[in-house]
């Protein structure tokens, strides 16, 4: 791309990083709100059964409790968190507090007292009694018992299929079908700021929540729809969010502390603690994937099938969006005839699944491109040869009739990632005899850029310059930390010409925001970053319009630069975009005020190849990644410095789905790893430093060409390390994580 | 746990006036890298703390009489970076320079490592190994010392009386010993023993043999498994390769047979073949540095 912008592509710091790294940040744990009560949630200790007694006589003797909840006196109207429009069909299945617990997690009771202290130490004190039921802990199980329905009313268990060409003729015809079984697990989000809400009734028949979520009109809806309210009544403020990645995207503390709140009149704040997040929030769904390969002579595929089940946990939530999202992808990364994926959402009695950066993503892919691996090994063709003869090209269609793939530069990915990380010389030169074995591995992947082809997608936004030359951009947009608020100002600047540093945009506000679908589904950049485009060149064409009805001239004689409005060549009537806004005012009786309303016109793929160099111990099975690079069609980084923070921060998830992280249970569904001090994540030191490589050839409907990177960055990064690590020792690991128990069972056989 | 009441002695004179009046309930926080997070878990419990962390007069290394005495709140930081335990006590030097986090390293302590009683306590091991022995004082102020053994009684368990304090830890200083430690963990930096081997040995540069070897095995029972059988495999021998692997089969099979029926088991016994060959590597490789060393000073 011919480079002339100004400030697109150049790393502008975040916002808001001097008062993070000097600790001045307020997030909502640390915002004083005066006279407000603290809830201490009960939760379930064990993973199914039934509440037959709860005795809170020793709790409400602890001083300063004001009322402890639970399923008796709290409303049992249903809802899912994860839903976040009116009208959208996923089955309703949580209740604010329940009696028949399905997990341990389950919210049981809520203990509200005047100290977080006094609520903790009388949750501690509520005795609860059940009835115990045999729990359901993965998804296998439940195929094969599948008796002990976890839910009444709704099922448990669906069923959905997509496909293209003709897979039962190519399999008939074929002599060989290569078939692998790969299992992902289930894996805590990890954010820095645990999960917290706070809700306050604004003391005339509305309700302030405010809470670091993604989506303030989802929660919006789901507790209007909970506490029986007007949506108008419900005012949602998001605030500074330490972490999400999916985490905070459902709707998940927001009913009961508005119930609460509303309940009481008085303001209350629930603030859970690491276990609690582990736990009582969401999780990345666990997958065991079925992948029938055919190939031809050449290598190119003929026919693949994909069955993948998917462990819901106990609440579907958005379990099956996940498993729909999660299988349109294999779709769009290889040009494969036929295709069929057919996904299995079934309950257990294990924490609940749902959004987990990628949503779905990382475990289709985890699940195809390791087995693209070892179908390469046995036609015993190189990954990377294997890969090229089957990627697909730009503008291919997707032949299930999804969105067309648009810019999909895979395969510049690959040949350019192949070039930078040395693949062929490391091949030859790879260490494979002794106690350190080396190894590498690489994995493609694609994921979306919106919702455009699903649901709805738009936004609206509202720009307006002041009197000083300031800028504010209304939005529903939620900053999450990787710099969005900061890209989309550059994306303004870049149009109207002025400093980045001159706009602010603001956040998500239910009472003050123009809608907006809020941050998921990669559309933030993509979709919002093009109604920010928009909504500046309308304001720029009104400025224009005003300021030569100001400047008595035709339109086509002003100029605006670099802050300065004026008439061509005449410097003598040039003024500051500040003075012109205000003379525009005072003459034209009129504001420089414009209400930009976009729908999204595509959904083109983003696509990565990432490279990885291991070196395995043998003798301990720990594994260590030497190199990594990550290549990605970005379309164009509209600051570099986020998009790599985006892939370096992807990459350590990765490495943490592919070795460590795992939430594990012991055979009554107590989980044995439900601290950070257990549940391990990959940490400075384990880290690779991780090069990247950005495509920038654009995208048509992107800003300035941009497309998504948060959520892909993280996809193919769990493959190439098992790649890596399979090909360093010649085994055939395929159950995430590979632990260092399971590296050394493998060699041991 | 709600703290009750918490008092912080300035001098031992005031610990002891502390000590008298303590109970079942009485919690001595030494550093607190455990302790504070028992704390938090339950807080329906009330416990009465005193903290140790104003005693001056209980954090030092000194060389003393043969000896080498650590004063109970000596922090894993302060230990990692003396020279005395660097010289004398390398295995120690190496777990204290490897548990936790460089945070954790700055606020535990010896004293609180040992009373913790976790069978992943860095220290443990290397302290068996060098023989060390623990210093007591009681509530009415007897002293008393205790081989470091007999003090574990089970998970998190002690034989410590109520008010009674760990002092001091002390080990001897053994002519021509050398000592080493490795830790495995599921991760290189902050993590938890799943398995620790500490060796000390006497080593005739002549004879190029080691003699009175002791090894102790640490995360795989209550107390680190004193592995005399694997011990005696290289004392007074050669190291060769062949030694090496029959050393390396046997330390694992006493580990097999110290974690029998534990699903740990197969990991740990693998983990323990590699991991006691970079034990004695690693050992003759700084043996052989530090006489260059020595030979250089002359």
């Amino acid at each position: 791309m011919t480079d002339s912008l100004k400030y697109v592509g150049k790393n502008e710091p975040l916002h808001d990083i001097r008062h993070k790294v000097t600790g001045n940040m307020k997030y909502l744990g640390d915002m004083d709100f005066g006279n407000i009560l603290h809830v201490k949630l009960v939760l379930s200790t064990i993973a199914n059964g039934k509440v037959i007694k709860i005795d809170t006589s020793l709790a409400d003797k602890i001083p300063g409790v004001v009322k402890i909840y639970t399923y008796e006196n709290t409303p049992t109207i249903k809802y899912s968190g994860s839903s976040w429009f009116k009208g959208e069909n996923t089955p309703n299945t949580e209740t604010l507090l329940t009696q028949r617990v399905r997990f341990v997690g389950d919210r049981v009771a809520a203990v509200v007292a005047e100290t977080p202290e006094a609520a903790k130490k009388a949750a501690e004190l509520v005795r609860v009694e059940y009835e115990e039921y045999e729990p359901i802990l993965n998804g296998e199980e439940y195929l094969k018992t599948c008796k002990n329905k976890l839910h009444q009313e709704e099922p448990d268990y669906y069923v959905k299929e997509i496909s293209c060409g003709n897979v039962e003729e190519a399999f008939e015809k074929a002599n060989t079908i290569f078939h692998d079984i790969i299992e992902t697990q289930k894996i805590h989000h990890a954010a820095m700021e645990n999960h917290v809400c706070v809700a306050v009734p604004d003391f005339i028949g509305g309700i302030e929540i405010y809470s670091p979520c993604q989506i303030v009109y989802g929660v919006q809806y789901n507790v209007a729809h909970v506490l029986n309210m007007p949506l108008n009544k419900v005012r949602v403020i998001k605030v500074p969010t330490g972490g999400s990645f999916g985490g905070k995207q459902e709707t998940i503390l927001e009913p009961i502390c508005a119930f609460i709140a509303n309940d009481l009149n008085k303001a209350v704040k629930l603030e859970f603690e690491r276990r609690e997040s582990i736990l009582a929030t969401r999780t990345r769904n666990a997958t065991k994937g079925n992948v029938k390969t055919v190939v031809d002579k050449q290598g190119h595929i003929i026919a693949r099938d994909i069955e993948v089940l998917l462990d819901a946990g106990a609440y579907t939530s958005g379990g099956c969006k996940v498993s729909i999202a999660l299988g349109k992808k294999a779709f769009r990364l290889y040009r494969i005839p036929n295709q069929r994926y057919k996904g299995i959402v079934v309950n257990t009695n294990t924490p609940i699944g749902g959004a987990c950066r990628g949503y779905g993503s990382p475990q289709l892919h985890a699940i195809t491109e390791i087995s693209m691996d070892n179908v390469a090994r046995s036609i015993g063709i190189d990954p990377v040869e294997f890969r090229l003869k089957n990627l697909v090209h730009p503008y291919d269609e997707d032949p299930t009739g999804a969105p067309n793939l648009g810019n999909a530069r895979i395969m510049d990915c690959v040949e350019k990632g192949v070039t930078e990380f040395r693949w062929y010389e490391k091949k030859k030169n790879i260490k494979k005899e002794g106690r350190y074995k080396t190894g590498i591995g690489m994995a493609c992947a694609t994921h979306g850029n919106g919702y455009y082809g699903a649901f709805h997608d738009f936004t609206r936004m509202n720009l307006r310059m002041l009197e000083d030359g300031s800028v504010i951009l209304e939005t529903g947009l939620h900053e999450l930390g990787c710099g969005t608020l900061v890209s989309i100002a550059q994306i303004v600047a870049e149009v109207l010409d002025i400093e980045v540093s001159n706009i602010h945009v603001t956040e998500g506000d239910t009472k003050y925001s123009p809608y907006d679908l809020g941050s998921q589904a990669s559309r933030v950049t993509y979709v919002c970053g093009t109604c920010a485009k928009e909504a500046a060149i309308s304001l720029k064409k009104l400025m224009i319009n005003e300021a030569a009805k100001v400047l008595n001239v035709s339109e086509d004689e002003i100029e605006m630069k670099g802050g300065f409005i004026g008439i061509k060549g005449d410097e003598r009537k040039t003024m500051t975009y500040g003075g012109m806004a205000a003379e525009i005012q005072k003459k034209n009786k009129k504001e420089l005020y414009v209400s930009q309303s976009y729908d999204s016109k595509a959904n083109p793929g983003s696509y990565a190849a990432h490279f990885a160099e291991v070196i395995v111990d043998t003798y301990t099975g720990l594994v260590s990644v030497n190199d990594y690079l990550a290549a990605h069609d970005i379309g164009r980084a509209i600051n570099p410095g986020f998009v790599e923070g985006q892939i370096m921060g992807g990459v350590q998830m990765g490495i943490g789905m592919a070795l460590y992280e795992e939430i594990k249970f012991d055979k009554k569904g107590i989980p044995v790893n439900d601290t950070l001090s257990k549940y391990h994540l990959v940490n400075a030191p384990d880290m690779p430093k991780v090069r990247t490589l950005l495509i920038e050839e654009g995208e048509e409907y992107g800003p300035y060409g941009a497309k998504s990177i948060g959520e892909i960055c993280t996809v193919p990064v769990a493959p190439a390390i098992v790649n890596a690590v399979n090909d360093a020792l010649g085994t055939k690991l395929t159950s995430l994580p590979i632990t260092p128990e399971k590296i050394l069972a493998s060699i041991r056989g | 746990m709600s703290i009750a009441s918490f008092y912080t002695p300035n001098n031992m004179e005031e610990l002891k006036q502390c000590l008298i009046v303590a109970d079942e309930n009485t919690k001595l926080l030494s550093g607190g890298t455990d302790l504070i997070i028992k704390l938090r878990k339950k807080i329906a419990e009330d416990v009465n703390v005193i903290d140790l962390s104003a005693l001056k007069e209980m954090k030092y290394i000194i060389k003393d009489n043969g000896n080498i005495r650590i004063g109970a709140c000596t922090t894993f930081s302060q230990i990692a970076s003396d020279h005395l335990i660097n010289k004398y006590a390398k295995c120690l030097s190496l777990a204290a320079a490897e548990l936790g986090s460089v945070q954790i390293r700055n606020r535990a302590t010896i004293g609180g490592n040992i009373a913790n009683a976790s069978p992943a306590a860095d220290s443990m091991a290397p302290l068996l190994a060098l023989g060390a022995k623990i210093l007591l004082m009681d509530k009415k102020g007897n002293k008393s010392m205790v081989g470091l053994e007999s003090l574990i009684t089970g998970v998190g368990k002690t034989n410590l009386d109520v008010g009674q304090i760990i002092l001091e830890i002390i080990f001897p200083i053994r002519k021509d010993c050398y000592s080493y430690f490795v830790k495995l963990g599921s991760r290189k930096k902050v993590s938890i023993s799943r398995l620790n081997i500490a060796i000390s040995a006497g080593y005739q540069s002549k004879s190029k043999v080691f003699e009175d070897v002791k090894i102790y095995v640490g995360a795989v029972g209550v107390v680190p498994l004193n592995a005399g059988k694997s011990a005696l495999l290289i004392n007074n021998k050669n190291i060769d390769e062949e030694a090496l692997e029959a050393f390396s089969d046997s330390l694992a099979e006493e580990v097999e047979e110290a974690i029998k029926g534990r699903s740990s088991m197969p990991y740990k016994r693998e983990a323990t073949k590699g991991l006691s060959k970079d034990l004695l590597n690693s050992l003759l490789t700084d043996i052989s540095a530090l006489e260059r060393e020595e030979l250089y000073d002359r």
